[in-house]
């Protein structure tokens, strides 16, 4: 109870920037994605058809913060099309800013702390293992119950992406406070500042553009997993599992 | 007597709560929410799913704004009874959100089974308002909160009219007891249209029964004025919401738009204008407007 009343006291996030949300609520992938609705919606950059993305030659305007001039970077300098995927994976390095910084305000465990939860969940299942096969059960059985246990409870366990109660609660009250912007960015994106509308996509998802005048940009964005970006990048979770 | 006391009893909590609103739309939910000290916000009850009530929606009457519920198919101006369907889903709407108050139009949506797609205008003759007051009788008994009436704009007109607008309007509302929701801009445009002076019309209609007033954006085409709710709001019906509030404090006054949204700047403009309207028509009267004071 102390626990669950401390992490749903009011967190001031509203000096959390659209990139830093995204990257709180899906990791890179979702930083990224705000970062290029914000693009769009500035007119710097174009979603077309299957997902790919141009730059908007002779557009006024510049990127406003390091991952949106990291993404239009890599679409401007690309001679085709680029891929949201290509995007995505150049543009990572850039996120770490965030989720560093993310780190810091004790919103997302550390690298030590992941490292020691994962240890720890993999130990527990290892553990009833043992246990059980010490009182008497088949030991293969044992061991795929373990296998299957810890496999379950690794994915819960990563794709809260690696927020810590305290990140939960700024997420929820982020969902909590942003239902206007998110009724808004629903049914008339267009009419939103370029921040407002990532910051909509950071909080809720690409999803909620699906239906509107800028579908295809929902529809671009909306395979965000399958890169990490709260573990770290990929590998130290085991290959991607964390998405 | 007992009409008047009611009414009085509900322009005392009107007046306690309205104040400068809006037309609650998705598309404007953000500048809605923006806007410091927005008196009230309208929903039309059509636009609202009960198991799916938008929760932008929610959380503006979680924070005490005031709702209207405004329907917009009743059809109370019709020959027959408003679908008991239509009547229950706006009540629910209203029980749901809260409402201190439902709005109808004074006009036909529908006869013998046919959707018009359209507010048409009922023929200003006494059986017509014999069918009416019962429509109206009918509708009070399932709302579950007070009625008001909106005169609405129409390019034309039943012929053998018996009365004008705004007699035709005054015995309706004295013989159902229902506030009146007056559309300046509809006014307007019937006005413009058929070329007599709204002020006139203004002075013989029953303000006393007045629970709120919609102000709205139109355009003129082909040498008509056509209230679209999807432009700016043109001098004329800012003009008209001054000689109203020149005459009466309007408990409150709100901004419909529906179409061609604009930016939230924009929007901003449009409210300002509609209090600066207020605040000058108030000035003419020799009065601060109670209207802005709340809000202050």
């Amino acid at each position: 109870m102390v626990i669950e009343s401390q992490a749903s006291a009011v967190f001031p996030t509203a000096g959390l920037t659209p990139a830093e949300v995204g990257y709180l609520a899906e990791g890179a992938p979702r930083a990224i994605g705000a970062s290029l609705t914000a693009l769009a919606q500035m007119g710097l950059i174009e979603f077309r058809a299957g997902g790919k993305v141009v730059d908007v030659k002779g557009a006024r305007g510049s990127p406003m913060d390091p991952i949106q001039q990291s993404v239009f970077d890599v679409v401007s300098r690309a001679e085709r099309p680029s891929s949201v995927e290509d995007i995505r994976s150049a543009a990572e390095p850039a996120t770490e800013p965030n989720r560093d910084r993310l780190r810091g305000l004790g919103l997302l465990l550390g690298e030590r702390a992941l490292l020691s939860w994962r240890v720890g969940i993999s130990s527990a299942a290892l553990t009833a293992a043992l246990l059980l096969i010490l009182n008497g059960a088949p030991p293969f059985q044992s061991l795929l119950l373990a296998v299957n246990l810890l496999a379950i409870v690794l994915v819960i366990f990563e794709s809260r992406q690696g927020r810590t109660l305290h990140g939960d609660a700024a997420l929820r009250q982020l969902r909590d406070e942003h239902v206007a912007l998110r009724t808004s960015a629903e049914h008339a994106p267009t009419l939103l500042k370029p921040n407002e509308l990532a910051r909509a996509v950071a909080i809720y998802g690409p999803a909620i553009l699906e239906e509107g005048p800028l579908s295809l940009v929902g529809k671009s964005l909306k395979r965000e997993k399958g890169s990490c970006g709260a573990c770290g990048g990929c590998g130290g979770c085991g290959g991607c599992g964390c998405g | 007597m007992r009409w008047m006391w009611r009414l009085r009893r509900l322009r005392v909590r009107m007046m306690k709560t309205l104040g400068l609103g809006i037309g609650w739309r998705p598309e404007l939910a953000l500048a809605i929410e923006r806007r410091a000290g927005l008196g009230f916000v309208e929903v039309t009850a059509e636009n609202i799913r009960l198991d799916n009530i938008p929760p932008a929606l929610t959380r503006m009457v979680g924070r005490g704004v005031p709702v209207i519920v405004h329907g917009l198919s009743l059809s109370l101006g019709g020959a027959e009874r408003p679908d008991p369907r239509r009547l229950d889903h706006l009540a629910r709407v209203a029980e749901r959100l809260g409402a201190r108050l439902v709005s109808e139009h004074l006009a036909f949506v529908r006869a013998g089974g046919d959707e018009a797609g359209h507010l048409l205008p009922v023929p200003r003759t006494r059986e017509a308002l014999e069918v009416i007051v019962d429509n109206v009788a009918w509708a009070k008994r399932i709302l579950p909160v007070p009625l008001a009436l909106e005169n609405i704009a129409t390019l034309v007109e039943w012929p053998g009219a018996e009365m004008d607008e705004a007699s035709f309007l005054a015995e309706l509302l004295g013989r159902t007891d229902a506030g009146l929701l007056f559309d300046v801009s509809n006014m307007y445009a019937n006005a413009r249209n058929s070329g007599w002076d709204p002020g006139l019309a203004l002075a013989r209609l029953p303000l006393e029964r007045l629970a709120y007033v919609h102000v709205a954006g139109g355009t003129m085409r082909d040498d008509l004025y056509h209230d679209t709710h999807a432009h700016p709001i043109g001098a004329g019906p800012l003009a008209l919401l001054e000689d109203l509030c020149s005459r009466i404090e309007p408990p409150g006054v709100m901004l419909e738009r529906d179409d061609a949204f604009p930016p939230e700047s924009e929007l901003e403009a449009e409210l300002d204008a509609i209090e600066l309207a207020i605040t000058r028509g108030s000035a003419r009267r020799g009065r601060r407007p109670e209207l802005m004071v709340r809000q202050a």
